[in-house]
């Protein structure tokens, strides 16, 4: 195989899977094919084609994110923090380091190879790094709802830009219009950095109703929340009935009052 | 003097070669073609995002580099014998193993021009753009990258004297690839596996290349501290060893090859 | 007269083919052999042995007394292969070039034997083009100019005269015998049995990897009514 063939190989299917999603993806958005029960429009030729590839590339590409905010470690839940971060289990492996040491004539590879590896992480505050993974991650696979997610808390809480979140959150919204948690997490956006309680009880509800559509998700946990939410905003804008009404359902339907949901999924 | 000039002689055929044949031309406009509009590229709008680049330049370099240094070396002695060149090569005053010794230094000059090329623009650009650069962590990502083509190379010339270039190319393709990804898994795969599958993944953990041992990229993007200069030194004589061994057995197969 | 090449009782099989039985043959200093013979007769696998490119199964050969597999035996033999695919992304000079470094020539005296040598072939005008670009007989030239590059003094060519155009025979005829002239001593095998009757002072005749005949030219076409295709031809027909 000569030279240029082989890197167009290695290269251009990427390239091509990239540069053709938008391309296709518009032009037969209209066909409206439909083969996972939480997508809509965003369904397209290239999915069909590239079946599940598209998921597994943005997959990841989302992996690859999670390590960018761990400082590149990609096995971050075995290493020590160096920087104060947010709810990870972090051992400190001085001991484990010294019987390494003592095992580096009976295993020189291993005992080399952890010298490359870090013994410490970080959590990396800077968003900006971590945003053209899940920019491209969300391109790669628009039904990934977990790339979708990740992408907008970076946005909305790291990078301190809560209406690229919303426009994010919005297109993921299109793409998977059976989707909740889009819809929950847009809600939530609302109501912390705009303070748009109507806006955030129009979300809220409509992740309430497509809980209830058969081809949502069937997470009890996504309806809980989405009931926590609109009992929330009714409190907040003193409509008792609407409150009472809300209560009442999540009684009904999930055995639990809204109180006993906030202190479960530990909602502020 | 007679035996440097000969080496001297096949180290500038391998560089006219690359050089001639536009292989670097190539992966130049390549290389410009995916980063160029990925550094004007503002993700959700926002701007200040290097470390992807640095990530994507430095996966080029590895991957180009390789490329170059695996297909030149599978090709030497195959593309010789099938262009009949070898004739006038083994007719000349030269022993076999000056002209395979020659021929590899040339190829491994070739792609180490290639590499020193990617990194020096690597760090130009990155230290035109920020302030701060890890050097310490640089050159040592350098020194271990060298290590690797070192070895890659001579395992591929090893493997030319079996194969031909297309066999050769996928076989070493595969060791080198399988052992990035699973050299350091090979122990623990063992310890579930019995006899003589046990045994058998404990050879490949000794004898096969640790081509794990050579990538210092996530240091070198994110900024972690260099390691031990004792490790980098061990690694760099580990790969001269396996060089030099792979090396010797080719020259050995090569002094008994029929042409 | 001493012997330049000594080939003894040389035999080489592959497999279950015999491609040279039990040959003995010799070449003198400032002699030009002619090495004919069928496709297939063994020519060739006589003169890679010649080269040591592999060593007989039994026999021996030599060169200069010496044995042709050490490198320092073919500092004195310059040889020219059959068919020459040159290095296609190097123009003549880088190729004179590197065949000189390979002989451990120095740069000047490359440069001054290259200059030559380019004119002598004709490639004069084609001394900036790469070889990718030649022709199959300026190719041919090509090989003549690096065989004799270093000048050596036992000349190997393997179907020289293949692919030149008439004007190019009549120059490597002058240009051998010139060599002759010097001293040099030249064995090429051929089909063109004209040009070995021209040149040669000997020829021996293979067949299916045996010697069936080994004269001097003159004795074989002393008969002024035959010729040397005449004799070729009753030879290779011979049961």
């Amino acid at each position: 195989m000569n030279f240029p063939l082989t890197i167009t190989l290695l290269i251009l299917p990427p390239c091509l899977l990239f540069s053709t999603s938008n391309l296709i993806e518009n032009s037969s958005a209209r066909c409206g094919y439909s083969v996972h029960p939480q997508q809509g429009q965003g369904d397209n030729l290239l999915d069909i084609i590239a079946g599940d590839t598209r998921t597994i590339i943005g997959n990841a590409l989302l992996e690859k994110a999670e390590a960018y905010y761990h400082g590149g470690l990609t096995d971050h839940g075995d290493c020590s923090l160096v920087t104060a971060g947010e709810g990870h289990d972090h051992n400190h492996h001085e001991d484990e380091r010294d019987s390494v040491q003592s095992s580096a004539w009976r295993d020189p590879w291993s005992y080399l190879n952890a010298q490359l590896q870090t013994k410490a992480h970080v959590h990396l505050d800077k968003a900006e790094e971590l945003l053209p993974w899940y920019w491209a991650a969300c391109e790669a696979s628009p039904h990934n709802i977990q790339a979708l997610e990740a992408a907008a808390y970076a946005l909305a809480q790291m990078a301190e830009k809560p209406q690229a979140a919303l426009q994010l959150l919005e297109k993921g919204i299109r793409d998977n219009p059976y989707n909740v948690t889009l819809e929950l997490s847009r809600g939530e956006i609302l109501i912390k950095h705009f303070k748009d309680f109507k806006n955030a009880e129009t979300a809220f509800l409509a992740a309430y109703q497509k809980s209830l559509h058969e081809k949502a998700s069937k997470d009890d946990i996504l309806k809980a929340k989405a009931l926590f939410y609109l009992g929330y905003i009714t409190k907040h804008r003193n409509d008792l009935n609407a409150l009472q009404q809300w209560q009442q359902i999540a009684r009904e339907t999930m055995s639990l009052d809204l109180l006993s949901i906030r202190n479960l999924l530990e909602l502020n | 003097m007679h035996t440097l000039r000969q080496l001297s002689a096949l180290i500038r055929l391998s560089l006219y070669d690359l050089y001639r044949r536009k292989d670097l031309v190539i992966v130049t406009i390549l290389a410009v073609v995916v980063l160029v509009p990925m550094s004007f590229a503002t993700p959700f709008g926002i701007k200040g995002a290097s470390r992807y680049l640095n990530e994507i330049s430095l996966l080029l370099v590895w991957l180009f580099v390789l490329v170059i240094a695996m297909t030149r070396t599978a090709r030497i002695i195959p593309t010789e014998i099938d262009s009949r060149t070898i004739y006038p090569l083994l007719a000349k005053p030269a022993s076999r193993t000056v002209i395979l010794l020659g021929r590899y230094a040339g190829v491994l000059i070739a792609s180490l021009s290639v590499l020193l090329l990617f990194y020096g623009l690597y760090a130009l650009i990155n230290t035109m753009k920020s302030a701060f650069f890890p050097w310490e962590v640089f050159i040592q990502a350098l020194l271990l990258h060298i290590s690797f083509v070192i070895l890659v190379t001579a395992l591929a010339l090893l493997g030319s004297l079996f194969f031909n270039s297309d066999a050769n190319l996928s076989v070493s393709g595969i060791l080198i690839a399988g052992m990035i990804l699973y050299g350091q898994q090979l122990p623990v795969l063992a310890a579930e596996h019995s006899l003589p599958i046990r045994a058998i993944l404990h050879i490949l953990y000794w004898l096969a290349p640790h081509c794990e041992l050579f990538d210092m990229r996530t240091r070198l993007i994110h900024h972690w501290p260099a390691i031990p200069w004792l490790a980098c030194f061990c690694i760099f004589l580990y790969a001269l060893a396996y060089a030099a061994f792979c090396f010797g057995i080719a020259t050995w197969l090569f002094n008994r090859k029929k042409v | 007269m001493s012997s330049v090449i000594t080939i003894d009782h040389v035999s080489k099989s592959y497999g279950t083919c015999n491609a040279v039985s039990d040959l003995t043959l010799s070449l003198h200093a400032g002699e030009i052999l002619g090495f004919l013979g069928a496709n297939g007769a063994g020519k060739t696998t006589t003169i890679k042995m010649l080269l040591g490119f592999f060593s007989p199964d039994s026999g021996q050969i030599s060169l200069f007394g010496h044995n042709p597999s050490d490198a320092s035996t073919r500092q004195r033999v310059g040889f020219m292969p059959e068919t020459a695919y040159y290095y296609p992304y190097l123009n003549i000079r880088e190729l004179l070039s590197f065949y000189g470094g390979l002989c451990g020539m120095s740069s000047s005296l490359i440069r001054q034997r290259s200059e030559d040598l380019i004119a002598r072939t004709g490639l004069d005008h084609a001394k900036k083009r790469l070889l990718k670009t030649y022709s199959k007989g300026m190719l041919q030239r090509a090989g003549i100019a690096q065989a004799l590059l270093h000048d050596p003094d036992l000349l190997i060519l393997d179907e020289p005269f293949t692919g030149l155009d008439p004007l190019a025979r009549i120059q490597l005829r002058d240009l051998i015998l010139e060599l002759k002239t010097k001293g040099k001593t030249i064995l090429f095998s051929s089909h063109e049995l004209s040009e070995a009757e021209l040149m040669c002072d000997r020829v021996a005749i293979m067949k299916n990897g045996k010697l069936v005949l080994a004269k001097p030219v003159k004795e074989v076409v002393c008969d002024g009514n035959t010729n040397l295709e005449r004799i070729f031809l009753n030879v290779l027909q011979a049961p």
